[in-house]
């Protein structure tokens, strides 16, 4: 995604000189192509106009999602870079794990996976009792589709630090799980979550899956359903999103016989 | 090498721009300016700035149509110019300025009408708005800290203002020799002339390349715009005579007919070439 605006320039800059070179050969199939490319460049901006606004309109989780984007570039953009220049800085003169953690939560916030990969293990080979360190890992694994390492990684953080991120290791460590296949283990450990911390609107889009996939249909409903509640107070762009994305599934699935009682506790 | 630049960074960049625009004022006689006179000297027009005619897409910045116009791109130079001067130096200043009005001639030959004239320093000017935008962008603690300060976001109000205004009918302003100018200086500004608080990671290295790429490109097809009718009925009249009935000049006239836009033929004047003929004596002789 972040490459699409590049693409996007880097094709009107190559685009003069493919004019140019056609023009060589043939000067009526340059002048032709250009006209075509106008045609459907105009066709395809309306196209994706329309469709968007559509989409807007009749599919949640696309005004959700864009919200929860915009969110996140953000506070990816406003983040501190002169501390993250500092945090760099002290690493040159001196590497531990505790700077090699700063850079990579600095990193994390501003959604740069490039740093985080390189920071987030360093950090634990240096100290693996770090909860925060392991923790970071597991989310560097997590985008990187690792995801039984992950599971493992977001486990330690949970047993180095119970609640850890204010459940929020726990949680993706059962996600983690089900997106490595181990289905079962996801739904022990989405049950041990609920326990112990409560549900939430990922939470509970999360259990719902991992229900959905081991053929629960009935429950998964119900956690759908869950999911999709609208609470009074208003939802970070997150919990938003899986609002959203548990309303379509609720859609698909059909409503459980019994009537849900509430969002997130 | 290090002296000359040194040397060169001490050049008054603002002041001999400012003496460009009254220089050449006045060689146009700013009470009583004629578009022949203009046109001598530089005026952008599309279907004059191919080829050999290149030179007008930065002369045209330095052009002024009639004191009011010179006056007030001068009170915009000299309030933005010695302060970013400052800021980046001599030399990265002269390059904003000239870069950015490249941009807004490239925009104008883009957008416009190949007969359509345009002359002017603030396509620059915006350029240099974008430039200071650029290095608060680069000097702050984050890209978007520049809008916690209230002189930046009076900088955007202005820009606004400055776009609406270009778009009531009864001022001749080009919001695209703005626009172009200002999508030019701000990113090069960014990518290139202000200090950088961090080294850039690959996407900044890419979006330089990118950039540089597209301004190349784009000045090269302004120069040779070979799927622009006038051109291609310029090329074909210009083949050798022993080629006027050759494949080649066949191949040119057929484009420049299929470019051709519909109101030639609501002209009434006959085909593509003698279209082109008729507007091109028209701006060569016109006083």
């Amino acid at each position: 995604m972040r490459w699409l605006p590049l693409a996007l320039v880097g094709f009107g800059a190559a685009l003069p000189v493919v004019l140019y070179l056609l023009h060589r050969y043939d000067p009526v199939l340059a002048v032709q192509s250009s006209l075509l490319l106008r045609q459907w460049t105009l066709l395809l901006v309306l196209a994706a106009a329309a469709l968007s606004l559509l989409g807007l309109l009749l599919y949640p989780p696309l005004a959700a999602g864009l919200r929860l984007w915009i969110e996140r570039t953000r506070i990816a953009w406003s983040s501190d870079r002169v501390a993250l220049q500092r945090a760099i800085d002290e690493l040159k003169h001196f590497e531990n794990a505790q700077r090699h953690l700063e850079v990579a939560r600095l990193a994390w916030i501003r959604r740069d996976f490039r740093l985080l990969a390189n920071h987030a293990p360093r950090a634990v080979a240096f100290d693996g009792q770090l909860p925060s360190a392991r923790y970071l890992l597991g989310q560097h694994l997590l985008e990187n589709h690792s995801y039984q390492a992950a599971a493992e990684q977001f486990a330690a953080a949970e047993r180095l630090d119970q609640g850890h991120a204010f459940g929020s290791s726990s949680l993706l460590c059962a996600r983690a799980k089900f997106l490595s296949g181990d289905v079962d283990g996801a739904l022990a450990a989405f049950e041990s979550h609920q326990r112990e911390y409560g549900s939430s609107h990922r939470s509970n889009f999360f259990h719902g899956e991992a229900l959905q996939a081991a053929g629960k249909l009935e429950p998964a409903r119900r956690a759908f359903a869950e999911a999709a509640v609208q609470p009074e107070r208003r939802l970070t762009a997150e919990e938003n999103y899986y609002r959203a994305q548990a309303r379509v599934r609720s859609l698909r699935l059909g409503q459980p016989t019994a009537t849900p009682t509430g969002g997130a506790s | 090498m290090k002296t000359l630049l040194e040397q060169a960074d001490e050049t008054p960049v603002t002041l001999l721009v400012a003496l460009a625009y009254v220089t050449l004022a006045f060689l146009t006689h700013p009470f009583e300016a004629t578009y022949g006179q203009h046109r001598e000297f530089g005026m952008l027009v599309p279907m004059l700035s191919t080829g050999e005619g290149c030179w007008r897409l930065l002369a045209s910045t330095f052009l002024h149509d009639g004191i009011v116009h010179l006056l007030l791109n001068l009170f915009g130079l000299l309030s933005l110019g010695p302060a970013l001067e400052r800021n980046l130096g001599s030399v990265r200043f002269a390059a904003l300025y000239l870069l950015s009005g490249l941009g807004g001639s490239l925009a104008c030959v883009l957008w416009y009408e190949p007969y359509e004239a345009v002359l002017g320093g603030s396509g620059a000017l915006f350029g240099l708005v974008g430039g200071v935008l650029g290095c608060q962008m680069q000097a702050g603690r984050n890209v978007l800290s520049f809008l916690e300060y209230d002189g930046s976001r009076r900088l955007l109000g202005w820009l606004v203002f400055a776009f609406v205004l270009g778009l009531l009918p009864i001022v001749n302003i080009s919001n695209t020799g703005h626009a172009g100018g200002l999508i030019t200086g701000l990113p090069l500004t960014f990518l290139f002339l202000a200090p950088r608080r961090e080294s850039g990671g690959p996407l900044v290295h890419a979006w330089r390349v990118t950039f540089v790429a597209l301004l190349v490109t784009t000045t090269m097809w302004s120069i040779t715009p070979v799927t622009r009718w006038d051109w291609l009925c310029e090329q074909a009249s210009n083949q050798p005579i022993g080629q006027l009935r050759s494949q080649r000049t066949a191949g040119l006239l057929r484009a420049a007919t299929i470019a051709e836009p519909a109101g030639i033929r609501m002209s009434g004047i006959g085909n593509t070439v003698d279209y082109w003929r008729a507007m091109k004596q028209q701006i060569l002789e016109a006083e």
